[in-house]
């Protein structure tokens, strides 16, 4: 018995399957959230705005407002028949079949359908969202015809993305190639062909699980967000309507069937009058003014904008485009787009208000202070004047000063009156000590030289840990105030881009130019090279990933290639007997699919929170946020585990949103200790795990610390290594070092207080005893040496270190290496 | 019955907590799944499938390989659908409810179910080769280590637990089928935490540690040494307490539908989650469904504020608010915050409700 009918099959009774789908919450029924509903609406009544994005807290109620959304829709009018639900009335957008009766019959059949929610499942592959080869076709009658995927499913509806920052970054570009042209070009398992593919595009997304890429979101005509309601009698209005909802869906539909209709017609009223909306040309001159002044990238948002304005303006009922309209459709059209190439942030509500009220002086002054304080953190330069100006002053002061003295002692005038030799002595003395003295001056006035490490620029690089070469670029001193680093992360992330630490740059020179090892099951990884600068492809067999290619299978294939299986079947047909089956597939024939997969990076930052370090913070946060880019877009997991006093602490847990990361690592406290080994076994307790919640994911550690350790595990990792030295810290150290090489963990170690002199004393250790000791910054190179990751060494200059005891406590300097 | 007697729900000793949230579950798989949090060892999954053992049997169509419901045409796949439109007989048959656990392992293929590979060759048919889902229909799904399962997995699982339906999008296949079943993980949280979209979905949690009173442990090794020499005549020894339970369960899911939640309890829920910062609105949803059941459990036909404390910690307590930036509230603070809350609307601490 054949299994269960396929329910896109048109020959299955279409109400049928209406009724099995689960009770809608209605639309009216919503409490409150009024600005969401509104945003729906208005791609309701015109879908070419370009879909809605809403973002908001979890169970905030996004997925139910989008499933009720889709019923208040209009139906849509398409031709009878058709898979792709092509448009009765627009050539241009029908499928070949529709076109050529058109062309020929003049008029379609048309049937008026319900608009579909089409909804992208997480776990969706991507044949089904583009379509693939119609299996049963090709063994039945030998035909190559197009199985219709979720692609066309949507065409004319809506297609629907939860967690929109979830979906594979392969799935979303094909969606959104379709989504920007309103075709769907298939070309794939020996098919070649187009559809139209024209749908409001709605996604949700939950910030707190990492965010979208600004291209991605710059494609959702608009953005709301629903937040969490914190007014009473709302908040108990849902529960109450949730519980009514759930014990009789039926009897709670009905209720509010008749404001969903309302709400319906006033939308297809709205799209009758939408196209004699007119919008004044002042109105237009305002619009593009905003966008102007908000640095709004391209031209896109400013036809949004209109689109928007005019849609509210028809759903109002007015005809022409006031000011309150557009006001509003700015709130829905630009807090989701990032401004000068993604370097702001989106503007928020207020920023907009205050633009669009821009004509007062206030308006105007606030901007002028925002956009001053945006440009640039708090910084002070240094003048190299100024250590000139300084030394000078001493020298006019201080000779006057001690001639005055000199002169003052009655003997020393006698000694000056007696021997003019004498004299001039005296005065040369006075003339040196001046001197002397303003030298002295001039040393603790002039402006630490602090260079800034460019790792970009780094030249010898070998994977080793030999100390690297680093270029000494000019430098001058940035004292950044303790600023909000969230509200000028944009700013931050310009200048990083150009001076700072940018660990952006660690994965790309940390890939070894090796070959890849073989897997313990021995699956075969062909052809896996790790580019240097892109990131690794690793072809692997689970199931992620898209279809590569075809190969012959090693095991019991279990993704079989259908298209090129059924090839290899075909020329030997005539000699296989048919028995009772439509094609015969020997084993041999089988091919299975081979699926490639950008393997992410799973980076936990393990950082040293003792005293010593306290004045590296700023910059590690900025260092955390140059990862930002490349963390998007490649699914990169950051977690940050951070040791001090006897412990170690999970502050993130793995998440692609790294604003939670730099949060939670403002708020921590430096104290006494530093306890690494329990930090290396926290990290790499995490990085097993991660591991194992995805094989294909590569773990890295960077460890920022300056090797001072002095806190050992409360059990050693193995008995015997802590004989072998003199701290039981250190020991403990080297041992993790161990099992991070073990289990194939990449490290990247920076020592952020690197001394390149031995002292003598330790030499003199070494030489003595029998037992290894390091020093702290040995402790970090031989971390590096035994797990062979890279070693980068920060030092400070003497200058930096007398400024850092200078430093109010509010100014953090960053050091690093000198000559 | 049974080939193997399972340990009886009635001889599990201390876990009142979690005895309680299984028992809620059960009546009402609405209220949206457990998650039982603790290390190795401490009696989780024989829980588990003690509370199968006392819940009443379902009746699923005979044959059909997603276990529809004769009876209710939400829950029918399209087949079972389609012949009872046409009032074709369908044939019965009662069942006991079954734990389906998740393999360790499981691939989305299993769970979700894929293509019919045999049949699509043999008789060019595109169906479907039914999934762990499919099986899970009216039975309980358990979850081992639900920490450790692949994200995309995890989700599938979490998205068919709140509709009720699982629809299979992948390799030429597109069907959908009913999907009800009660949700209960467990997880060790030594080993890493669950992403917070997906804690926040299963509504209940509970932790479990090691039992510390000594009468207690005693009383476990002794019972368990019991069950293992004489299973059969350990089972029947609290025959009695098992009866009992499995009665009370069929009494509280008939009078589910009559409790009534007064209105100054609803604004005493809200007013708490407000002030403790919780995120969304499934906080509040779930406290009160929990409190319903309870009543029901326990044969009233109104919630007290009793029920709705009882609840709380269980159904907030491992929720991250302000979109994470806060850690989950502690005990102390979820009491406090319901002792204001009732204390603003002139209700006394453990007293009734008006």
């Amino acid at each position: 018995m054949p299994g269960p009918v396929d329910r896109r099959d048109t020959n299955a009774l279409p109400e049928l399957f209406m009724e099995t789908e689960k009770p809608v919450y209605p639309f009216t029924a919503i409490v409150g959230k009024e600005r969401a509903k509104l945003g729906l609406v208005l791609n309701a009544i015109d879908p070419s705005i370009g879909g809605i994005l809403l973002t908001g807290p979890k169970g905030s109620g996004k997925s139910t407002l989008v499933r009720a959304a889709a019923k208040i829709f209009p139906n849509v009018e398409t031709v009878e028949g058709c898979v792709f639900s092509c448009s009765p009335s627009d050539p241009t957008n029908m499928c070949d079949l529709c076109r050529e009766r058109f062309e020929s019959q003049g008029t379609l059949p048309m049937t008026k359908k319900r608009v579909r929610l089409v909804q992208i499942p997480i776990g969706a592959t991507e044949d089904r969202i583009v379509g693939s080869i119609d299996v049963e076709r090709v063994l039945k009658e030998g035909l190559r015809a197009l199985h219709p995927g979720l692609l066309a499913e949507a065409n004319q509806s809506i297609l629907y993305l939860d967690e929109t920052n979830l979906l594979p970054d392969h799935l979303m570009d094909t969606i959104l190639d379709a989504s920007s042209s309103g075709w769907n070009i298939v070309e794939r398992e020996g098919i070649s062909t187009s559809h139209p593919s024209r749908f409001i595009l709605i996604g949700t997304m939950n910030p707190e699980e990492g965010e979208l890429r600004p291209q991605l979101m710059d494609r959702f005509g608009l953005h709301v967000r629903v937040e969490n309601v914190s007014d009473l009698v709302e908040r108990v209005e849902v529960v109450r309507r949730n519980i009514e909802f759930t014990e009789n869906p039926d009897e709670f539909i009905k209720k509010y069937e008749a404001e969903d209709a309302r709400i319906r017609s006033a939308i297809e009223e709205a799209r009758e009058l939408l196209p004699k909306v007119i919008i004044p040309p002042s109105i237009l001159d305002d619009i593009a003014r905003v966008h102007y002044r908000l640095q709004v990238d391209g031209y896109r948002p400013d036809i949004v904008t209109v689109k928007a304005a005019k849609a509210h303006a028809a759903y109002m009922q007015r005809l022409e485009v006031a000011p309150e309209d557009v006001r509003i459709a700015l709130e829905f059209a630009l807090t989701h787009r990032t401004r000068i190439s993604g370097l702001k942030e989106p503007p928020n509500i207020q920023e907009i208000t205050t633009v669009l009220e821009g004509k007062t002086t206030i308006g105007k002054l606030i901007q002028r202070l925002e956009r001053k304080s945006l440009r640039m953190p708090v910084s002070r330069e240094v003048k190299a004047g100024g250590r000139l100006f300084n030394s000078l002053v001493a020298f006019l002061i201080l000779v006057p000063a001690i001639a005055l003295l000199l002169l003052s002692s009655p003997s020393l005038v006698e000694i000056i009156a007696q021997s003019p030799f004498e004299a001039l002595l005296a005065t040369l003395a006075s003339v040196i000590i001046g001197v002397l003295v303003s030298r002295l001056v001039h040393r603790d006035s002039r402006p630490t030289r602090v260079k800034l490490l460019d790792l970009s620029r780094i030249t010898s690089f070998q994977g080793r840990t030999s100390q690297i070469a680093v270029e000494d670029p000019e430098g001058t001193i940035r004292t950044p105030s303790m600023a909000d680093l969230k509200r000028e992360r944009s700013v931050i992330l310009e200048e990083m881009r150009k001076e700072l630490v940018t660990l952006k740059d660690f994965p790309k020179v940390v890939e070894p130019l090796r070959p890849p090892k073989r897997s313990r099951e021995g699956k075969a990884r062909r052809g896996t090279q790790y580019l240097v600068g892109k990131r690794a492809k690793i072809v692997t067999s689970s199931s992620k990933g898209r279809y590569a290619y075809y190969q012959l299978p090693k095991k019991r294939p279990w993704d079989v290639a259908l298209v090129p299986t059924l090839r290899a079947a075909s020329p030997f047909q005539r000699m296989r007997k048919a028995d009772g089956v439509s094609i015969v597939v020997k084993p041999e024939d089988l091919r299975m699919k081979i699926k490639e997969y950008r393997a992410p990076f799973s980076i936990v930052l393990l950082v040293d929170m003792s005293f010593s370090m306290a004045t590296s913070l700023v910059n590690i946060g900025r260092a955390i946020f140059s990862l930002h880019r490349s963390v998007y877009r490649r699914r990169d997991r950051v977690s940050l585990i951070v040791f001090k006093g006897k412990d170690a602490v999970v502050l993130q847990q793995p998440t692609t949103n790294l604003n939670m990361a730099v949060g939670r690592l403002r708020n921590v406290e430096t104290s006494d200790f530093t306890p690494m080994a329990t930090g290396l076994l926290r990290a790499w307790r995490l990085l097993r795990l991660e591991k194992q919640r995805n094989k294909d994911v590569v773990p890295m550690l960077i460890i920022i610390s300056d090797g001072i350790v002095n806190v050992a595990l409360n059990q050693p990792i193995s008995a015997t290594s802590r004989k072998y030295y003199m701290s039981e810290a250190q020991a403990d150290v080297i041992d993790l070092a161990h099992m991070l090489k073990r289990d194939g963990m990449r490290v990247i170690v920076i020592n952020t207080s690197h001394r390149r002199q031995e002292v003598p004393g330790d030499l003199f250790r070494k030489v003595t005893s029998s037992m290894e000791w390091y020093t702290p910054t040995e402790l970090m190179l031989e971390l590096a040496q035994i797990t062979d990751g890279s070693y980068y060494g920060l030092s400070f200059t003497r200058e930096g270190a007398a400024a850092l005891k200078k430093s109010k406590l509010d100014d953090w300097f960053f050091f690093e290496a000198s000559a | 019955m049974p080939s193997r007697p399972v340990y009886p729900f009635a001889a599990i000793v201390g876990q009142e907590e979690l005895k309680l949230a299984l028992l809620l579950n059960a009546i009402n798989p609405h209220i949206g799944g457990l998650l039982i949090r603790g290390p190795k060892g401490t009696g989780k999954s024989t829980s588990v499938r003690a509370l199968a053992d006392i819940l009443p049997e379902v009746t699923v169509v005979d044959g059909c390989r997603f276990n529809c419901s004769p009876v209710d045409p939400t829950n029918m796949c399209q087949d079972c659908l389609v012949r009872y439109r046409k009032d074709d007989a369908l044939l019965q048959t009662k069942r006991p409810m079954r734990v389906v656990a998740l393999p360790i392992g499981a691939t989305e293929d299993r769970v979700v179910g894929s293509l019919d590979i045999e049949q699509a060759i043999k008789l060019g048919v595109r169906a479907l080769e039914p999934g762990i889902l499919a099986e899970a229909n009216q039975n309980v799904l358990y979850i081992d280590e639900v920490n450790l399962l692949p994200d995309h997995i995890t989700d599938d699982i979490l998205d068919s637990a709140a509709s009720g339906w699982n629809i299979v999008e992948r390799e030429a296949i597109s069907i959908g089928h009913p999907s009800r079943f009660i949700l209960i993980g467990t997880m060790n949280p030594e080993e890493g935490e669950l992403r917070p979209q997906l804690m926040d979905r299963f509504a209940l949690h509970v932790t479990v540690g090691e039992v510390l009173d000594e009468k207690l442990r005693v009383e476990i090794i002794k019972n368990n040494l019991a069950f293992g020499e004489n299973p059969v005549g350990f089972t029947k020894s609290f025959e009695a307490g098992q009866e009992n339970l499995r009665r009370m369960i069929q009494e509280a899911r008939r009078i589910l539908r009559e409790v009534t939640v007064p209105d100054v309890l609803l604004e005493v829920v809200a007013r708490a989650c407000i002030a403790l910062k919780m995120d969304g609105h499934r906080p509040d949803i779930v406290i009160v469904n929990s409190a319903k059941t309870l009543a029901a459990l326990e044969g009233r036909r109104e919630v007290s504020v009793e029920d709705i404390l009882r609840v709380a910690k269980m159904a907030i307590g491992f929720r991250t608010r302000r979109e994470g930036f806060e850690e989950p509230a502690t005990g102390e603070e979820i009491q406090m915050a319901f002792e204001t809350a009732l204390k603003e609307k002139g209700l006394i601490d453990a007293g009734t409700s008006r």
